[in-house]
Formats: C-alpha cells, structure tokens, sequence
C-alpha cells in the first residue's frame, strides 16, 4: 500500500514537472521541484520512523527567554 | 502575481466568525478551564475586550495601506530584500500554523471518531479537499462559506439551547476566588490563539475586499458575534462538565454534546458538533494555507499560486505529520511559545510596519 | 490538443458555393440534377410560356416540404393559366421582372442568383421559379410540411396551468411565446447552424431587460459552433455550456411556453432550435432546477411546503443509501438501540457488507429505470413486475439484501423522481454512487468531505458569467423571494439581480385588501 502510493506521488509530481516544464516557466518549475522534494522526504522519513527535527523545536528555542519571563510573571 | 478575484465586505466577515470560532469552540474550554478554573468564562469575555482592542489597531493597520496586501507593504516598507523575507516568514508562519490546525483536525478523527483509520490517510485527505478549494479560488471558498455559515451557525445554536436545561450554577461559585491574575493569563491565552491569527485575514485579504463603507463597525460586530460563540461555551461547559472534567478534557465541547439528552428526543449530539467544527475548522484550515501559498507566490514572483498549490498542499501534511508528537507536546508549546509565536506575527510585525509606514510617509500601492 | 483539433472541411457545397446561375435554363437544370444526384422527392416542372410557346421557364420544388395547394395555385396556376394571354415573348421588356412584379402571388419572394443559395431554398421548401434567359430565379416561400401539432407536454406536466407544449417547429415555437409576450421588445434574431444540417437557430429574449453581456455572449457562442449537424438541442447545450466536466447542468430546457415565457420575463434568454421541442434557457442556476412553472399558478404558501420538499428529496436521494451504509458500517451507536437490534436481526443472512448490498440494488434500481424508459410500452407493464419482484420481498426472501436496504432504495428511487426537470435528477443519480463509496471508506466523515468538495464544485460553477449558487452564494437578500421560498406575487416586485442587471423593478402592485369597513357602513347608508 505505502509502495503504490509512494510512486502514484512520484507520478504526479513527475507529471506536473512536465507540464511546467512545456510552459517554460522555469522559476515555478524549480519552486515546484524543491517543495515537492522537501514534502516527500518529510514523509518518507517519517513512514520509516527516521526522527526529522521539528521546526516548533527551532522557534521554541528562539522564544525560550522571553516564554520564561512571562511564566515567572504569573507563578 | 496578479490577483484579480474580488469577495465582498460580507463574505469577509463570515470569514472572520468563522476564523475565529475555528479551534476554539472545542478547544478553548479546556485551556480555559484549566488556567482560570471556575472563573473561565470571565476570562472569555476578558479575551474578547483585549481582542477588540486589537481588531481595532488591525483595522487601522490595514486601512493604512488600503490597496496593498502584506507582501506589497513589506516591500515598500523595508525595502525589497528585507520585506521579501519578512514576508517568507510571515508565509512560513502561516504554513506551521496550518500544518498545526490539520493536526489537530487528524488528532479529534482518530482519537474520537475513526481510530482505526491511519492518520496519514486522514490528513492526505483533508487537504486534498483543501488544496481543489484553493485551486479553484478565494472567491469559490468565500461562497462556499456562505452556504455552510447557516448550518454550522443553526447545529452550534441547538447545541447551545439544548444543553441549557442541564446547566449548574454552582459549578461557577464562588466567583473570584482566584484573584485576577489567573483570568488574565487565561485571557491571553485565549487571544493569541483565536484572535492574533486574524492578522492573517487583515494582511492578506483587505486587497480583495470590495466594498469598503462603514468597515469597522461590521467587523467589530462579526468578531463580537464569534466572540459570544466562545463566551457561551466556555461557560456552558463548564457549568454543565465541572471544571475539573473540562480542564482534563482535550474536546470538553464534545463531551457535553456527547451528554445530551432531552426527553429521549436528541440523543447522540456530539455528531452535530463534530459536523460543525469540522466545517468552520476546514475553512480555518483553507484560509492559513491560502494565506502561505499566496504570499509565497508573490514574494517569490512566479506567475500563479495555482503551480505550487500541490506542492505546498503536500508540504502542509508532511509537517502536519511532525509538528506535535503527541497531544502533551502540543498543550505545552501552545502554552509556552505560541503566545510569542503568534504575538511577533500579529502584534509587533504589523506595529513595526505601520510605524516605519508613518514615518516614512508610504500609504500603499496606488 | 492538437491531435484533436479539427481539420477545416472541404464539403461539395463550398466548392460550388461561389458560383454563379448560368443564362440558359438547360444548363442550370443539368448541372441542379447532377448535384443532387437525381433524387426523387425533387420535382422539376418545365413548360412554355408566352403566346408563342417560345418562354422556358422551370418550377422546382422538394415534395413533402411544400404546400401543394399554393404550389399549385398561386405558382403554377399563374404561370401556366393566367398569364397565358400576356404577350410576354413580343414586349421587349426583362421578362424575370415582369412576372415578379405583376404576376407572381405568393406572399414572401427573394431573388436568388447563386447555386448555393437555390440549394438552400429548394431544400428547405422554397417552390424556385426559373426562367430561360435571366441568370436570377425567384423563391416563393410555400414551407409547409407534416409535423406535431401543439400537445400537452410529456416531461413537465403540471396540475394547474397552460397545457401547451413546444412542438418541433421552430415557427410555431415562436408563435407560442409571441402570443404570451405581445411586447416589441420581445426580440427574436435566427442563423443557421451546421454545414449540412443548417438547422435554424432563434435567440429569443426581452430587450432592454436581458443583459446586453449575456446576450452577446451567447450569440457570440453560438457563432463559434463549427460542426456539421445540429439535430436537437441538445448539441447546441453541450457546445455553448461553460463548463464540460461537471455533473451539474448549467442550461435549462424545457418543453413548456409559460416557463420559457417566464424566463424570458425574469432577464433570461432562450434559444429555440428548429427540430427540438426542447427550448433552451441561460443563464440557469442552482435554484431554477427545483422551481417548477406550477409554483406559480398556485398559492404562494403552497408552493413554498412544495419547494421545501423538492430540496429535501434532493438530501434523500443524495444521501440515504451512504447514510445508511455509514451508520451501520462505522456509527452503530447512533442508532436507536431498539432499531439496531431489528436491522442486525434481518441483516443475519445476508452474505454481503452494506456498501455491496447497496451498491447491488442501486445498481440493479437503475438497470430496471433504464429498461422502462427505452421499452415499448405493451413491454413496460412486464418489467414492472418483475422489478417489483427483483427490488421486493423476493430478494429479501432469497436472502440477498435485507429488507431495510430495500427500504432505502425505494426512498431514494421516489426522491430522485421528485426533481422537475429530469437532467437534475441524473446528476444527483452519478454522484449517489460516489457518496456511497465515500461512505463505506470513510462512515460520515465521508460524506461530510464529500459534502464539501461537492460544494465547492458547485460554487465554482458559473452559468454564462452569473455563479450557479445564486442568490445563496454570493448571498442576495432581494432574490431570497423566489428562491427556495416562493413569496405571494405582489411581493415578487424585482427580478433576479445578477441576471439582468438593468430594468430590475417588475411589478408595483399592493397586496390585495378587503375594503375598509368604514366604507361599507357609509354604502349601506346610501343604500
């Protein structure tokens, strides 16, 4: 099941690179590939339990002085 | 990128009702419940007070820069680098916090109603509706909204009436005990989850929006309207559940459907919930991801949204997928760096943008 | 799209289209023979005219298409007896224009001088006159064949109201609707479409209240028709409609002269093929599928219960069989606890899931539906039977469905007959099938997905320019009056907004009152 789904995707974005590609519209086509990139190997990682970094980690990090003012405010 | 579809001042306002009751009908009783206990519903109307202060300063944001969206006035105003990416991660803010909105729609279906369904399948799904609403366009989903408005509005309403009859009031007393803080933080909490994220219908639609007379009373009273949706539920819940029960459950709204039962007539009510948050949710959902893929296009320049509209769609699920690991993570990070997470997008972006805007004399694309 | 497009076609009639008629009569004759292949319903009459006999002149006419008594005595009759004594052969006069001007009775003439035109004209019922000697021939107008006189229509019928219906003619299709608008503004333009049909084509719509935009529109559609035969109006619907994949038909046709008349009324256009009694009408929305002409004619209240029921047999017969398929499938415990039991108990035998048992009677519902239509009706009385046999106690005797999915697909077999125009009611058939997959996939949230694209479908659909949800979405409260409710007729003030755009106000009349009684008091005093 996750096989054929897997190449019905890779079908799909296959078949949208070449329409774009007869359009000629090369920035959309590269835009186009890069997103669809990073989507199927998000998933593919994650079928497999292969632990991604979670963005929300990231910005968690960018907030933790500010988050931990506000929880001394209020404790 | 051009945009040329038009919505009406109408349209746009049940786009806010809807925006704004999204998560929250089922979801902000329980958090609520659980920061300000029996006082939770003073905090509802505390919320909805703070919000219109800031619908207001939205308002005056975007009246600012009538016939630009929020890619436009970046660029204008921070200069074309700096507002492009300003503007990126203003797409990327909208991109998480759709991923987030389709988790939490996955994490209600397999936990309450298809668990054996792989939630995967269910998001795949989901989205693809979401991804041909945004295909065929703003205007499309903007009738669509139209039509279900009455519905969810008429299924929330005889949630509402029917469980009057099981309501305690001493669920509420005493009141105050608490002291004020704890309705405050309950307060703030609330807004930054269903109020700051209206900066993305502020920034993104307002060039869309046809008619412009007399906008800001409606909007108040479109938001007021969301707001006693809120209000009232909050303190149905938690006059009907308790607050111990509402501050442990994740779906508090849900239960109390679930315990309905007038005179053996309506039994089996939560259906009538579920049907209707999964609608207002769907548009949430519509409109974060149409907000992102939007503004990608046009500070990325590409010709239309339409190409990347797929790609993005899968991106959301892919995100959607690792986003929360589990129901704890979520309650926390929500708790702890939504607020500032959302408060940099909703509050000090647009702050930042209007003063520089002020000072600089820019009133918009003409 | 190229391997697709079409190649531009060399018909006979364009070669020959340019040329002109030749000076002697034996020529022209030859040459109009050899064309049609010397087919027998073309009947050439040539005799001699003129004191002395010297005067070639050619009848020609299509038998079957002409009326043989004006024919005969007002073509033929002139020609041959009447003018007998004319010297025309001694009068140095052009003979053509004598007989046109002085002789000829028939009401409407046209000159033609090209052999293309004298095809159309012979062929489509025109007597042609030709003489020796003038390279222009005169076509009187004698049309007149068999066809339908004016019956009750058999799609549309209704209770209370007119029982005319269209007929095949396209002339006394227009006849029926001038007779119901006796207004100036009441414009009617035809073309020809299709290269070997030349099927003629009225618009027909109220100038001045239709939308100048629509109307260009549709002439302009139909202008960009390129085909070789239009033999109902059906291919002008599927050539002109916005949008091809879409199970939702965003053109109305009817058969009836009160629904047609009143959409002309209401700002819409109507197009009239000849050979069809079915009149289209654009733009068509959503809301016009469920309004059937007897709202009308009966009290406004009535109406509205009857149009409420119509949108209700819509949900029906949308939604019930993957209703049922998701309650007992995912959701059993919303049912009654009492009905569960009952239904587990007659599904115990029954071998096959929900969705298979449902999908197996629909499937076998719409077979019989389709037998009964296309057979002869001595034929019909016996497929009744046995589909009362097969959709019956039978198969739940057998075994093979239980007794509550029989239930259910008569509730939605009566629901989906309930729509008044029959195109709708097919759509609502194709996408029962989906929903049920949907269901047995999925349970309600299926449906509620499939609820929700299918919206979305329909709010994208536009029906030349107006969106097909109107006037629920984009929301209109002036048009809210006959939409899904039918307000009473002196409320009914204005027409559609979107549709016509101008002249909107219709009507200024007062809901009718008693006299007051004031009045009456002081007429019993006179008295």
């Amino acid at each position: 099941m996750w096989a054929i789904s897997f190449t019905a995707l890779l079908i799909w974005a296959g078949l949208g690179i070449k329409k774009l590609h007869s359009t000629g519209l090369w920035k959309d086509l590269i835009v186009y590939a890069c997103v669809w990139a990073v989507a199927m190997t998000i998933i593919t990682l994650y079928r497999f339990h292969i632990p991604v970094p979670n963005p929300l980690d990231g910005i968690s990090y960018i907030y933790q002085p500010l988050s931990k003012l506000y929880q001394q405010l209020f404790s | 990128m051009e945009l040329n579809e038009k919505i009406t001042l109408r349209q746009f306002n049940l786009l806010i009702i809807l925006f704004t009751i999204g998560t929250s009908i089922l979801l902000s009783p329980a958090s609520l419940a659980a920061y300000a206990g029996n006082d939770a519903w003073l905090s509802a109307i505390l919320s909805v007070v703070i919000g219109l202060v800031i619908l207001v300063f939205f308002w005056s944001v975007s009246r600012q820069f009538p016939t630009s969206n929020l890619v436009d006035i970046s660029e204008q105003v921070l200069g074309k680098w700096l507002g492009k990416l300003a503007a990126l991660l203003f797409a990327c803010f909208s991109l998480i916090s759709a991923a987030t909105v389709l988790w939490v729609i996955g994490n209600f279906l397999v936990t309450q109603i298809m668990p054996e369904t792989p939630m995967m399948f269910l998001h795949f799904l989901l989205m693809g509706s979401v991804v041909y609403g945004v295909l065929l366009g703003i205007e499309v989903i903007c009738r669509t909204v139209e039509i279900f408005f009455p519905y969810i509005v008429t299924l929330l309403l005889i949630i509402y009436i029917f469980s009057v009859p099981s309501i305690k009031i001493e669920h509420i007393q005493p009141m105050l005990d608490g002291g004020f803080k704890p309705i405050l933080e309950g307060a703030i909490f609330d807004t930054s989850v269903s109020l700051l994220p209206l900066i993305v219908l502020f920034m993104v639609f307002p060039k869309l929006v046809t008619n412009k007379k007399r906008v800001l009373p409606k909007v108040m009273v479109s938001y007021l309207i969301a707001g006693t949706f809120i209000i009232a539920i909050t303190f149905i819940t938690i006059t009907v559940l308790g607050v111990e029960i509402t501050a442990n459950q994740t779906y508090p709204t849900y239960v109390v459907a679930k315990s309905l039962n007038v005179e053996g007539l309506i039994q089996r009510a939560e259906v009538v919930i579920a049907v209707s948050w999964l609608l207002t949710i769907f548009f949430k959902l519509s409109l974060y991801f149409y907000a992102s893929v939007t503004v990608l296009a046009q500070v990325l320049n590409l010709n239309t949204y339409r190409t990347i509209t797929v790609p993005m769609g899968m991106l959301t699920v892919a995100l959607s997928l690792i986003v929360y690991p589990s129901t704890t993570y979520a309650n926390e990070w929500n708790e702890s760096t939504w607020l500032w997470f959302a408060l940099t997008f909703g509050i000090v972006y647009p702050l930042l943008l209007s003063l520089i805007g002020r000072v600089l004399g820019i009133k918009g694309k003409k | 799209m190229s391997r697709f497009s079409r190649r531009k076609r060399q018909t006979p009639e364009e070669q020959t289209s340019s040329k002109k008629l030749d000076k002697t009569l034996q020529n022209n004759l030859e040459q109009f023979k050899q064309t049609l292949g010397e087919s027998t319903d073309i009947v050439i009459r040539t005799f001699k005219a003129g004191q002395t006999g010297s005067i070639d002149i050619a009848v020609l006419y299509t038998s079957g298409l002409v009326n043989d008594t004006i024919v005969h005595d007002f073509v033929l009759d002139t020609l041959m007896v009447q003018i007998r004594q004319t010297p025309l052969d001694t009068i140095e006069k052009d003979n053509y224009q004598l007989i046109k001007d002085f002789a000829m009775t028939g009401g409407n003439i046209t000159d033609i001088d090209t052999t293309e035109k004298l095809f159309n004209h012979v062929l489509s019922g025109d007597t042609v006159v030709m003489l020796d000697g003038s390279s222009e021939a005169m076509a009187i107008d004698t049309r007149e064949w068999e066809s339908r006189s004016v019956e009750e229509p058999s799609t549309q019928s209704v209770v209370r109201g007119p029982k005319e219906g269209f007929t095949e003619n396209l002339r006394t299709n227009t006849a029926l609707l001038r007779r119901r608008i006796k207004d100036p503004n009441l414009w009617i333009s035809t073309k020809p479409i299709g290269t070997k049909s030349k099927t003629d084509v009225a618009v027909v719509y109220l100038h001045g209240v239709a939308d100048e935009k629509v109307v260009k529109e549709v002439t302009h559609r139909l202008n960009k028709i390129d085909i070789d035969a239009i033999l109902d109006s059906g291919y002008v619907e599927e050539l002109i409609q916005d949008e091809t994949y879409t199970p939702f038909p965003t053109v109305y046709n009817s058969e009836r002269p009160d629904t047609i008349a009143g959409g002309l009324l209401e700002g819409r256009i109507a197009i009239i093929v000849d050979g069809s009694p079915f009149v289209l009408l654009v733009p068509a929305l959503f809301v016009n599928f469920f309004q059937s002409a007897e709202d009308y004619f009966q009290r406004a209240d009535f109406s509205t219960l009857i149009r409420l029921i119509r949108y209700l047999a819509f949900f029906l017969a949308l939604l019930t069989p993957s209703a049922y398929i998701a309650l007992t499938t995912y959701h059993q415990e919303m049912i009654p606890t009492s009905l569960l039991v009952s239904l587990s108990a007659q599904r115990e035998g029954v071998p096959f899931p929900a969705f298979v048992e449902a999908l197996l009677m629909e499937i076998t519902f719409e077979i019989l539906r389709e037998a009964g239509v296309r057979l002869p009706k001595a034929v019909g009385s016996a497929i009744s039977i046995v589909g009362a046999l097969v959709l019956g106690q039978a198969a739940v005797e057998a075994g093979i469905v239980s007794s509550a999915m029989v239930i259910v697909v008569s509730l939605t077999a009566i629901s989906s007959f309930v729509s008044p125009s029959f195109n709708f009611a097919i759509s609502i058939r194709m996408l029962r099938f989906g929903f049920m997959i949907l269901a047995a996939t999925l349970g309600l949230f299926g449906i509620l997905l499939g609820l929700i694209i299918l919206t979305l479908h329909l709010a994208s659909l536009r029906s030349f320019g107006v969106p097909y949800l109107t006037p629920m979405a984009p929301f209109i409260v002036s048009d809210q009056k006959d939409a899904i409710l039918r307000f009473p007729r002196w409320k009914l003030t204005t027409r559609p907004r979107l549709v016509t755009q101008q002249n909107i106000t219709r009507e200024d009349v007062e809901a009718p009152k008693p006299p007051k009684r004031s009045r009456r008091k002081k007429r019993k005093k006179q008295k």
